[in-house]
């Protein structure tokens, strides 16, 4: 491919430069491919449980950002990346929609003050987003979806450096992002025995073949990309260069936005400068007509813009506005009806408040048992990642300036150390990485004790806590050397796979006599599927087989977890 | 002449300390269905958690009547020139007001009385009570020795823990520490006393875990004018706790005593706690 001509930069070619507008029209594709592959991303968790969906988060995250620049437009690419890394932050969840929000932070940052950006400012931005990535989460690994954006950033860079237009860099990104993907197994061991590829920087490599495909003028924003096969997992021997063609699929027509259509009636219009304008509101731009009366037809994100201007510059009639994406109003609808921060109680101030995150009427009541009035929950657990925005709420709303904020989740903990960077109160992350853990963490709270010496004390009851869990296998699997066929019963201690059975009292059972030595107190929370009778038979089974060991058995009414346990 | 320290018997100051500093303890009544009697004069204190544990209907108790202060205050009169009367606090029973009525039977040009309601009960009320005698020791005016109460008063905290909170509910003394109640899970509590009533500190789910907080709290409030701990019905509980807090202790050592039955109706068996008053800073 010949360099692109000088003159292209000169004339400031619209796919050399990148403005708010082009900027919000590669996000809102990536952000739609994402959604389109949201179940292929979930379905790459390490072990086969209800845990920490990846898909779901990202989604999330960048649906937030999608209606942010269409409420908001900007074409001043500094405004719209900065809006963009405010709401990615606020409504970034689980370590994956963290992660992501970074990206947008790095665009943002090397965006600032600048009404449009080189693509070579634009990788500078992927590699600052990188940085800042590594920096988001309390224990950076390689073989994740770190490892996927700092290469694929470098392979951004490289080939902007070279003089290569948007579209050319995004697609050497994706490439490399593709590799980086299918090689992550080689670099982390969980993943090589899970026999997949990290789900967090799939979700990475899908995002930016969605903006790819914008930047190239093609798909519909509902393209698979398939996940690239493992390397250096013996089950599957296929390599990745069969799966890059599924990944940078065939091109096809732009549909997305609305379908605007309307005329304008006034005097001295200028059509040639019309249709300038109106190719920076939107895709598809047709604009025909005389000085008398000019028809615009367009594919903007959103139609207010256009309108708006428009409508300066004379009468307006027969405006037609169609939803070209039914799921983009879902989104809108989704985005509205997002839990709004509980209101500010007449609750009386503490000195010291906790903000916990659980699922379950019990284990919301255990909080508030152990927290001695002082706890307030916020929904979230496995499943369901709370957003930065969900946490900042309930910080927000708790009943003093002091907060111990508990995540209580391996993929909250990066959500919530975001938090203390975005209020006035001086709150404090316990890094709670299982709600068992945060339990134990919240019943060391001293209601007199100062806030370092809550801290010190909740860290350390929590470190003392191996939180076990027993549920059924989602998909079949292969974890720890063990085939599970979906549907079997596992039981699980500190991430580790301890006991399989076709019940689950059966494996609680198992999974006591495994952990119960060096445990003085072993608290059970039963799910919220479970029987009473299955309660009762399960407390008599673990007694015989905790030994020495107190056993508590306590309803909890978590979702998708027949029994979390705490051997402390 | 002097100054005449009084307290009562939720003090629950062991005798010889009584004895070594001329303190005066009114007993409060307990009773078992109608059987009436004097708080560590008339029932033996292991006979009386004996039967705390064995009878299916609580004890109750009672404050000592203004006329029990009055003659007190009426023999102490002879020979002082005035009495410094420190008491439990007025939000858990009624003993201050009856004082401040013996008082002013008694009160008079011959006789000053300061009736003052410590905000507090059982081990930090004794140790307060010790500052009064020893102020009043050194030959302070009754002016000075109100004011070395109330110095000490601000310094003085207890930490508790209680077996159930069972004694504290049906006595009605839960006060704030009500949050503890309805958990769905076992525990341990730890109450402290908050504007002359119970509140909670902590809730430990086990025995030996709330022994050790106690010891981590005692440890970051140190160091202290007078360390005092008592219990209930576990005394071997009381002396490893002691052993384990002995490098804590203030010149005098370490105060141990036993909670009488008037306490030990609210606080029950199996309480161990400590109290202390904090050195003024600097």
């Amino acid at each position: 491919m010949p360099p692109p001509e000088a003159d292209d930069q000169i004339s400031g070619n619209a796919r050399e430069w990148i403005d708010g507008i082009v900027l919000c029209a590669l996000v809102a594709a990536g952000s739609r491919a994402v959604e389109a592959n949201r179940d292929q991303i979930n379905a790459l968790n390490v072990f086969p449980v209800p845990d920490g969906d990846t898909g779901t988060n990202m989604s999330l995250t960048l649906r937030a950002i999608t209606e942010e620049s269409r409420i908001q437009p900007a074409f001043h690419v500094g405004d719209a990346a900065r809006r963009m890394a405010r709401s990615a932050l606020l409504a970034a969840r689980g370590n994956s929609g963290l992660i992501a929000a970074q990206l947008f932070r790095g665009i943002a940052d090397v965006s600032d003050g600048r009404e449009r950006i080189t693509p070579v400012e634009f990788a500078a931005g992927m590699r600052a987003g990188a940085v800042a990535a590594y920096d988001s989460v309390p224990n950076p690994r390689e073989g994740t979806m770190l490892t996927v954006m700092r290469v694929t950033a470098e392979a951004a860079a490289d080939c902007a450096e070279s003089g290569a237009g948007i579209a050319a860099v995004l697609e050497a990104a994706v490439k490399r992002s593709v590799e980086a993907v299918a090689l992550t197994p080689t670099q982390l061991d969980v993943l090589r025995d899970a026999g997949v590829v990290d789900s967090g920087g799939y979700g990475l490599s899908v995002f930016l073949a969605g903006a790819l495909e914008q930047a190239q003028g093609r798909g519909d924003g509902a393209t698979e990309f398939p996940p690239p096969s493992p390397i250096g997992v013996e089950s599957d021997g296929r390599s990745f260069a069969g799966v890059r063609v599924d990944f940078i699929n065939a091109a096809q027509e732009v549909i997305y936005g609305y379908c605007t259509v309307f005329m304008i009636e006034g005097e001295d219009l200028d059509v040639i400068k019309i249709r300038d304008r109106a190719t920076t509101f939107g895709e598809s731009a047709v604009v025909a007509g005389d000085s008398t009366a000019v028809k615009i037809h367009l594919h903007p994100l959103d139609p207010g813009p256009v309108i708006s201007y428009a409508a300066a510059l004379g009468t307006l009639s027969g405006i037609t506005i169609l939803n070209m994406d039914e799921q983009m109003s879902e989104w809108a609808a989704g985005q509205q009806s997002l839990p709004a921060p509980a209101p500010v109680a007449d609750a009386p101030r503490l000195e010291t408040a906790i903000v916990a995150v659980c699922a379950g009427s019990g284990l919301e009541a255990v909080f508030a048992q152990a927290g001695m009035g002082a706890c307030s929950p916020v929904p979230g657990g496995d499943t369901m990642n709370p957003s930065v925005q969900d946490l900042l709420g309930a910080v927000e709303a708790a009943p003093s300036d002091r907060v111990l904020l508990l995540p209580n989740n391996r993929n909250i903990i990066a959500a919530a150390l975001q938090v203390p960077e975005l209020t006035d109160k001086d709150v404090q992350v316990i890094q709670t990485n299982s709600v068992q853990a945060g339990i134990a963490a919240a019943f060391a709270f001293s209601a007199s004790a100062d806030l370092d010496a809550n801290v010190a004390a909740m860290s350390a009851a929590a470190d003392g806590v191996r939180s076990g869990s027993v549920t059924r296998a989602v998909r079949d699997a292969v974890v720890s050397g063990r085939e599970i066929v979906a549907g079997d019963v596992m039981a699980l201690v500190d991430g580790e796979l301890v006991a399989t059975a076709g019940d689950p009292v059966t494996a609680l059972v198992e999974m006591v006599r495994h952990a119960a030595p060096d445990t003085e107190l072993i608290t059970i929370y039963s799910g919220v599927d479970v029987e009473s009778a299955d309660v009762d038979k399960a407390l008599l089974a673990v007694q015989e087989a905790a030994g020495e060991a107190e056993v508590e058995i306590v309803h909890g009414g978590q979702p998708n977890y027949d029994f979390l346990v705490a051997f402390e | 002449m002097s100054i005449a320290i009084v307290t009562d018997s939720t003090a629950d100051l062991p005798g010889d300390l009584v004895e070594k500093h001329g303190i005066t303890v009114v007993p409060l009544n307990v009773r078992f269905g109608m059987e009436e009697f004097k708080d560590g004069v008339e029932i033996d204190t292991d006979e009386f958690y004996r039967r705390l544990q064995a009878e299916t209907e609580l004890p109750t108790t009672s404050q000592p009547s203004p006329g029990d202060f009055a003659e007190v205050y009426r023999t102490l009169a002879a020979d002082h020139d005035g009495i410094v009367s420190v008491h439990l606090s007025g939000k858990l029973s009624q003993t201050t007001n009856s004082a401040t009525q013996g008082a002013r039977e008694v009160a008079g040009d011959s006789v000053r009385i300061e009736v003052i309601d410590s905000r507090q009960a059982t081990i930090p009320l004794g140790l307060i009570v010790i500052e009064a005698a020893k102020s009043a020791a050194s030959g302070a005016t009754i002016d000075e020795v109100v004011e070395a109460v109330k110095d000490a008063m601000g310094r003085a905290t207890f930490y508790g823990m209680v077996d159930t909170l069972e004694y504290l509910v049906k006595g009605g003394r839960i006060g704030r520490a009500k949050g503890f109640i309805g958990g769905l899970l076992k525990v341990t509590p730890i109450i402290t006393f908050e504007d002359g009533e119970s509140a909670p500190v902590a809730s430990p789910r086990t025995r030996r875990r709330a022994i050790e907080k106690i010891k981590a709290l005692t440890e970051e409030a140190a160091p202290f004018d007078q360390l005092a701990m008592y219990y209930s019905t576990e005394p071997d509980e009381l002396e490893k706790l002691a052993r384990d807090l002995a490098h804590l202790a203030p010149e005098g050592g370490v105060i141990t005593s036993r909670i009488g039955a008037v306490v030990g109706t609210y606080a029950g068996p199996g309480s161990l706690g400590v109290g202390f008053i904090r050195k003024k800073p600097g």
